[in-house]
């Protein structure tokens, strides 16, 4: 868990960075004591003035003032002893009679690079007692940094690990990783909110925050951080920092939109390559979406929408744009894009819609449309990246079969698809033209549509009635005097299909 | 008085290396010289070792001492005549008679070295010396501590090269003048009165010596109890796990991590200029100089110079007391291990076992 202590441990100390690029020789059963103060010694002397809680830093590293080192830092409960190498030539680690004995008395033996001893006293002793400086300096390290590249997320990637020694990823809503390695473990849910969380991990912290938020409050990028380490304060560092580079990150989020809108076509093309990369949506493309302000992640429900005859005027960018506001107007708020032969269009919601919402939206969705020369169809709603292809590929199938119909949702399409290639079958209607001879004429063709209302209306007579606006006894006996006539039974549920398919394709092929 | 003999010789060799705390010409070095002291003596007879007591206080005794590293004379040999052509040298820039030869540095080969000066020119030796035992610089002895001259010094190599040297800086002079002779020469310095050399310096050191080399001789008697015989004890039995030596200042320096046979996981350290200087165990320093460290191989019992000391030896680490006069507090400065560039105290003698 996080700690709640102000104070570092050992541990914090080479986990957070301050001491470069340090390694723990010996003395592991020590590393969680915390430091109170730091002392460099240069001689016996100043190492013997250590009180408990002290870290200390030797400027010496002959083996056998190491040990004696180790042995005044044991009896004084100094927490640790470090030992600063220069960073230039090659020097043999300590002594195994050092290491070993270390380990026995379990104070941490640290050695890091470096030419100035003082340096590393001074940048030790900061964070140990004045972290909010060594925060504060950190702070100034990135701001710098941040100011004097042109941020985008690998720069600013390499800056927060610079600076901080964490592993840093922009990461997607959905997960994608568009810059950077995601950690390993990073819980899923950590994406889902709306503000910056700290979590735990296995080892350390992830800090997530925010780069860009729409107007509904969803987050579509994500900067994560990676920290080793379990001190509180840390982990708040950590959230400051990355905040600050999480403007400079919407900054470039900001001004790669406005380019990208100003290529408004690219938008299309970036569609197709998007359908056309299936399940297998390679980053980029990723990153190229969420510039466009897509939101990949949630349930979509796609629409296409094409021309119902061909009119050379009817796909303009004007068109578009009233489609948009007519769209935005009835609440529809999603993405449309114009392409070569219609327009494409998504919602998405954070989870599965309800089956209630494809018949609003087939309601809505026509009177968008209105009188327009445009018919729409509908795909059933689909998660993640991978979904917007599919869903908008079966819109775009439902919308090559609407016939009469304005909007057609693809859940439909298999029935009317049947009944279609029944009208289309020139010997099936035939067929039926054939079986339904004796009610041709009859009555004034009232026989026919009565047992065409009588069918559709599910063998119901009260419900035919109601809509024939005549007796139920009249229907009755309309349907009695149509089997006499045909010689069928409507009992017989194979010459019920039969009889009701003919009058489909009679009627289709009347239209 | 002592006549010390031929058949004695040998015994001295192995105490003036006991002596040696692994510095100052190790076993193979003194071979060399303690042949050449039995020849000198089997030409001229045997030498008179002076008690104190014995010796006349008027009399002025001159100190012969090699400077450098006694390894080079493997493939520089000495002549023999050294010492005397540099005495000569000496005496005519100095008239001071030498009616007496003693000692300089008794520990390694310079312990020797009097005795074949003695022995030519049939001299007797007064048992005194300024150490006590090896040091590294020609300064760290009890007589420049009272403030006797070392200088004029004449030094010479069997090249027939000679330089007699007056300075008050004599160390870093002599050390030059050496590094041009290459790599070791022959000094000796202004006979001492001997009433002033027999006050400041370090009497019975011969016969301590010899001493040591009796009871180190016995082979069959355990480490222990001739560590105990000399008046120390035996630090640890240790396998030699790491040895890492540098040439940073005036002398080779280095370190030595032993693992200890005994128990697992525990070390003993040693610290190493020219000779052993300090024993620690954990940080915590368990022998140090001015008191002396040996080490022993383990199989065959003769002691190791710091030289010689390699990866994978088992050695015996044996410790024995300092010469009483350099333990005061006034003297320490010039031996204790801050004279050595450690950031260390002098830790009283001790048995830590």
């Amino acid at each position: 868990m996080i700690d709640d202590a102000d104070s570092l441990t050992v541990r914090d100390l080479l986990e957070i960075g301050v001491l470069g690029d340090a390694s723990l020789l010996a003395g592991e059963r020590g590393v969680d004591t915390e430091v109170a103060d730091v002392r460099l010694a240069a001689d016996m002397s100043a190492v013997e003035a250590c009180s408990a809680g002290d870290l200390v830093i030797l400027t010496g590293n002959q083996p056998y003032l190491v040990e004696v080192a180790l042995r005044r830092a044991y009896s004084a409960d100094v927490r640790a002893v470090v030992l600063v190498r220069p960073s230039t030539g090659s020097h043999p680690l300590p002594s195994t009679a050092t290491i070993s004995f270390a380990n026995r008395l379990g104070v941490p033996l640290v050695q890091t690079r470096g030419d100035d001893p003082l340096l590393v006293a001074d940048a030790l002793r900061t964070a140990v007692r004045r972290p909010e400086v060594a925060a504060a300096r950190l702070l100034n390290a990135v701001t710098a940094r941040l100011g004097r590249s042109r941020p985008d997320p690998r720069s600013v990637i390499t800056i927060l690990s610079g600076e901080l020694h964490v592993t840093c990823a922009v990461i997607s809503a959905d997960g994608t990783a568009i810059e950077g390695v995601s950690p390993p473990g990073l819980p899923p849910d950590l994406l889902i909110g709306s503000v910056a969380t700290t979590v735990e991990m296995t080892e350390g912290f992830a800090v997530a925050v925010p780069v860009e938020t729409d107007r509904t409050g969803h987050v579509h990028l994500w900067l994560v951080s990676h920290a080793r380490g379990r001190n509180k304060r840390w982990a708040e560092t950590v959230m400051q920092i990355s905040q600050v580079a999480s403007w400079a990150l919407g900054n470039w989020v900001a001004a790669e939109r406005l380019e990208t809108e100003r290529r408004a076509r690219s938008r299309a093309s970036l569609l197709s390559e998007l359908l056309a990369s299936g399940d297998d949506v390679p980053p980029q493309l990723v990153q190229q979406a969420v510039l466009a302000g897509w939101r990949l992640d949630g349930w979509h429900t796609g629409v296409y929408a094409m021309p119902s005859q061909p009119a050379p005027n009817i796909l303009d960018t004007a068109t578009t744009e009233r489609l948009r506001v007519e769209l935005s107007r009835r609440g529809l708020h999603g993405q449309l894009v114009e392409g070569a032969e219609g327009w494409s269009f998504w919602l998405t919601n954070d989870s599965e819609p309800p089956q209630s919402q494809h018949r609003e939206l087939t309601r809505k969705l026509a009177q968008v449309l209105g009188d327009r020369p445009v018919v729409a169809g509908i795909g059933r709603p689909h998660p993640g990246v991978a979904g917007v292809g599919r869903t908008l590929g079966e819109a775009r199938e439902a919308a090559a079969m609407t016939g009469s119909a304005k909007v057609v949702h693809i859940d439909e399409l298999g029935v009317r698809r049947l009944l279609s290639m029944a009208a289309e079958t020139p010997a099936l209607v035939e067929q039926a033209m054939r079986l339904l001879e004796p009610l041709v004429g009859v009555e004034d063709g009232q026989l026919l549509r009565t047992l065409a209302v009588y069918l559709d209306e599910e063998s119901v007579t009260s419900s035919a009635a109601v809509r024939l606006k005549v007796h139920r006894n009249t229907v009755a006996q309309r349907i009695n005097r149509v089997e006499q006539l045909l010689g069928v039974s409507l009992l017989n549920p194979d010459e019920r299909l039969a009889v009701h398919l003919a009058c489909r394709a009679v009627r289709a092929s009347d239209e | 008085m002592h006549l010390l003999q031929p058949d004695e010789v040998d015994r001295l060799a192995l105490g003036v290396v006991m002596l040696g705390s692994g510095g100052g010409g190790g076993e193979h070095e003194t071979h060399a010289f303690a042949a050449m002291l039995r020849h000198e003596m089997r030409q001229s007879g045997p030498v008179a070792v002076l008690s104190p007591e014995e010796a006349d206080p008027d009399g002025h005794g001159a100190r012969v001492g090699l400077i450098g590293a006694p390894t080079v004379m493997i493939e520089k040999l000495p002549s023999g005549l050294e010492a005397e052509e540099a005495l000569k040298a000496l005496q005519a820039h100095d008239s001071t008679p030498a009616t007496a030869v003693i000692g300089w540095e008794v520990g390694g080969c310079n312990g020797l070295l009097p005795l074949i000066l003695a022995a030519r020119l049939g001299l007797p030796y007064v048992d005194v010396d300024g150490m006590g035992r090896a040091f590294p610089r020609i300064d760290q002895t009890t007589y420049d501590a009272a403030g006797l001259p070392t200088t004029p010094l004449a030094i010479t190599e069997p090249g027939g090269n000679r330089a007699v040297l007056d300075a008050t800086g004599i160390e870093k002079l002599a050390r030059t003048v050496m590094v041009d002779f290459g790599g070791w020469a022959m000094m000796v310095a202004k006979p001492l009165k001997l009433a002033d050399a027999l006050k400041a310096g370090i009497t019975g050191s011969l016969s301590r010596a010899l001493e040591l080399g009796e009871i180190w001789s016995h082979q069959t008697v355990s480490v222990d109890e001739r560590a105990k015989a000399s008046g120390g004890f035996l630090v640890t039995r240790g396998k030699v796990v790491e040895v890492w030596r540098e040439s940073v200042g005036d002398f080779p320096r280095g370190t030595v991590a032993l693992r200890r046979l005994d128990t697992d996981d525990a070390y003993v350290r040693l610290e190493m200029q020219g000779e052993y200087l300090v024993a620690l165990a954990d940080g915590e320093p368990l022998v140090t100089t001015p008191d002396l460290l040996c080490c022993l191989d383990a199989e065959s019992g003769r002691p190791l110079t710091t030289e010689r000391l390699t990866f994978g030896a088992v050695v015996d680490v044996v410790a024995l007391p300092s010469p009483a006069q350099w333990v005061r507090p006034e003297m320490l400065g010039r031996v204790d291990p801050r004279a050595f560039g450690y950031d260390l105290d002098y830790v009283p003698f001790r048995d830590v076992r």
